[in-house]
């Protein structure tokens, strides 16, 4: 029987839910559960000249997802139906796809017993930290790249964990997602020690090892180069954890893999990262080391940065949470090539301190205070072109690698210093209070401006935040923020004011102000005003304002939006 | 229009069986020690506990928790309720629980569910989110987001359950 997409999906679908008619029929009590979550966000948008904030032709965008699941004892389906109609301005992440119309976005089966656990359809999963294989998604950022195919996890031993992957990654949607071309293989394995040794059992000591292997398969489709079909890729793992230290290393190794953004080289590509913790009550130190090279791994040679990744490489920068801090100036890794490292420390001052010093007395208080400062940098790797021009674009040589590197020498370039130190007070019963303090060194060319040569942004950001307990359940709290910065578009102030009423409401008024721009017309205030009601397990938020592209937490969740001047109506609910 | 009327369906299937209370489903975490440790072992001797989603990049995750951490300990001796607080940070993130706990102090159940497998078994959308489950290890109580204050009605609920 020939089946097209649209069929075969409804078909599926209907097998899949035939559980829930059982469900639905069986009385005798004990028989199974169902779950779900539904999600929409609405956006209205207007004309902005201002900002050059254009409306799209229907002046609405609307994204919904609804998350159902059913379980019956050791057996288990689920499917999430998507509407995009159309997509809000700026989703999903990367420009060159498109999300349309409705349909099914993800399916899957699933049993599972003692020994092992079996998936078909879609399924998210990592290996390791990562670095080698991870599918997920991120909603907000519209980012998935769920597999669609089969997941097959074991435990044939006390210990020891494996794990087979097969499919196809999710690309775009167009009534119903759509995979990219290529194919994903991948297996994993890890080794508790712990567990697996009765000796071991009792030790102070845990320790873990693990290994990955994943491979890519895609078509060699160019007329010009001789591309390989398969490219595989592998790496191991350390986890040792003793009491207050902690270690943790991973180390990959991908083999020749000639894509758009390492411009078709045949170079192998390798990445590590290690980190190291000690923390103890009221005590945290935690430093991290990573680089890596030509490390882009997507199951399609010619996508955007945002697609069909196969590996997961986050940003060493610690994520900052504070608007201008956050959203003006966040590091994206570049995998291509970047070394560095981070620490943070942590103490927290008891309350009560009978600390010599007086300073740690007063610091300590009734109610103690807690200290944080990290510092994060990473320059580009010290790179050699063999063709000092660069432009071996036209250069069809099969063994071609581009340039010379050393896995562990910083090049020149600085990409990213990120210095933040904060202190945390509770004052009295009603009154919080909490200064932050921000410095970065930020390559904007690299990072935002795609190469082009854009002067390094110099910034420094203070943020005081005041949290006041008006009445039982009434609450306020202010930031108040600054940033300065002689680059980019300069100086900005935000203020934001919540007030909530625990348990349903909360209202809040952000304005950020671009007061520092250079260009008179620039000098924006982007004022935005929100109200949450929250119940139990829903939440219906109403937003209107003029927005600036960025991740924002307003009312007590975040999310990434796009510039855009209009208004914005979310719910949220699960059962 | 097929598909709508599938959804339907389902939708009314749902609300059937809705009046039921849901138990936890079992789904593999670890301890901040790298053991794995089931969701369905869950327990508290027969009195009420609660889940709570987390990640170290939630700030109102971590006032919520930070404020109940002020209070647990009277909670425990009032109540005799445990908290397990479900971090979702991914595999890579999640080194950074273990400090961030210890540095804040707090005394919870802390475990790491960094593929979010759990998450998307709990029908949790973003964090915060909270669930209180009673001694029966019935779900009795779920609550998306935080604002400040929403400690104060946790606490009731889960003194109406233990009185």
């Amino acid at each position: 029987m020939l089946l097209n997409q649209n069929q075969r999906t409804r078909t599926l679908l209907l097998i899949l839910l035939v559980p829930f008619f059982i469900a639905a029929q069986d009385n005798s009590g004990n028989q199974g559960q169902i779950s779900g979550s539904f999600q929409i966000d609405s956006q209205y948008y207007t004309e902005d000249t201002l900002t050059g904030a254009i409306p799209p032709d229907e002046d609405v965008g609307i994204n919904a997802w609804g998350y159902l699941t059913y379980t019956l004892k050791d057996f288990e389906v689920g499917m999430r139906y998507e509407t995009y109609s159309p997509a809000l301005l700026g989703y999903p992440a990367s420009t060159l796809i498109s999300y349309s119309g409705s349909g099914i976005g993800y399916r899957y089966a699933k049993y599972k017993n003692d020994l092992l656990d079996v998936t078909v359809g879609n399924f998210y999963e990592q290996f390791g930290l990562g670095m080698i294989f991870r599918s997920y998604e991120e909603r907000f950022l519209g980012v998935d790249n769920a597999m669609d195919g089969v997941r097959l996890r074991i435990s044939p031993l006390d210990g020891v964990y494996l794990k087979g992957v097969m499919g196809k990654q999710r690309f775009a949607f167009d009534n119903g997602f759509t995979n990219g071309p290529g194919v994903v293989r991948g297996l994993d394995a890890e080794f508790n020690l712990n567990e697996m040794f009765s000796a071991l059992d009792t030790s102070k000591t845990r320790v873990s090892l693990g290994a990955s292997f994943v491979s890519k398969y895609e078509r060699d489709n160019s007329s010009l180069l001789q591309l390989p079909e398969n490219v595989g890729s592998y790496g191991g793992r350390v986890l040792i954890q003793r009491g207050r230290v902690g270690f943790v290393t991973e180390y990959v190794h991908k083999e020749n893999d000639p894509n758009v953004s390492n411009r078709d080289i045949y170079k192998n590509g390798n990445a590590l990262y290690s980190n190291l913790t000690y923390s103890t009550k009221g005590f945290a130190l935690n430093l991290t080391g990573t680089t890596k090279d030509n490390m882009f791994y997507q199951s399609s040679r010619a996508v955007s940065p945002f697609d069909l990744n196969i590996n997961y490489l986050p940003a060493l920068t610690k994520q900052h949470t504070y608007n201008l801090a956050a959203t003006l100036y966040p590091y994206a890794t570049q995998p291509n090539g970047e070394i560095g490292y981070s620490g943070e420390i942590s103490y927290k001052i008891k309350k009560k301190s009978k600390a010599k010093s007086k300073i740690a007395q007063l610091l300590g208080g009734k109610y103690g205070t807690k200290i944080t400062m990290s510092y994060t940098q990473l320059n580009d790797l010290d790179t050699t072109w063999i063709d000092p021009s660069q432009s071996f674009d036209v250069d069809l040589d099969p063994s071609r690698q581009g340039y010379e590197v050393s896995l562990f020498k910083a090049g020149d370039r600085v990409l990213i210093k990120d210095f933040h130190a904060e202190i945390d007070k509770k004052i009295s019963k009603k009154t919080k209070i909490k200064y932050t303090y921000f410095n970065f060194v930020f390559d904007q060319g690299l990072i935002q401006g795609g190469g082009k040569e854009l002067p390094t942004v110099f910034a420094d950001i203070h943020v005081a935040e005041i949290g006041y307990k008006v009445k039982p359940k009434h609450n306020i709290r202010i930031e108040l923020q600054h940033l300065a910065t002689k680059q980019d578009s300069g100086n900005w102030f935000t203020g934001l004011v919540e007030y909530t009423v625990s348990p349903h409401w909360s209202f809040s008024v952000m304005d950020q102000y671009n007061y520092g721009n250079v260009h008179p017309n620039a000098k924006l205030h982007y004022l935005i005003g929100a109200i949450a009601y929250t119940r139990n397990t829903s939440r219906i938020e109403l937003r209107g304002g003029r927005q600036r592209a960025g991740i924002f937490c307003i009312g007590g969740v975040c999310r990434t939006v796009p510039a855009a001047t209009g208004l914005t109506l979310s719910v949220t609910t699960s059962f | 229009m097929r598909n709508i009327l599938i959804i339907a369906i389902a939708l009314v299937c749902t609300l059937n069986t809705q009046a039921q209370n849901k138990t936890v489903p079992s789904v593999d975490l670890k301890d901040m020690n790298g053991k794995v440790i089931n969701s369905s072992d869950f327990h508290n001797d027969g009195k009420p506990y609660v889940i709570n989603f987390w990640a170290t990049w939630c700030g109102p995750c971590k006032r919520e928790l930070n404020n109940i951490a002020e209070v647990y300990e009277d909670w425990q001796d009032e109540t005799g309720v445990k908290l397990y607080a479900i971090s979702i940070d991914d595999a890579r993130r999640s080194r950074q629980v273990k400090p961030y706990v210890d540095a804040s102090g707090w005394e919870y159940e802390v475990l790491l569910d960094e593929n979010s497998d759990f998450r998307r078994a709990m029908n949790v959308s973003n964090p915060p989110y909270t669930f209180l489950v009673d001694g029966n290890g019935k779900i009795v109580y779920q609550h998306i987001s935080y604002t400040e204050g929403d400690e104060d009605e946790l606490y009731e609920k889960i003194k109406a359950l233990t009185n």
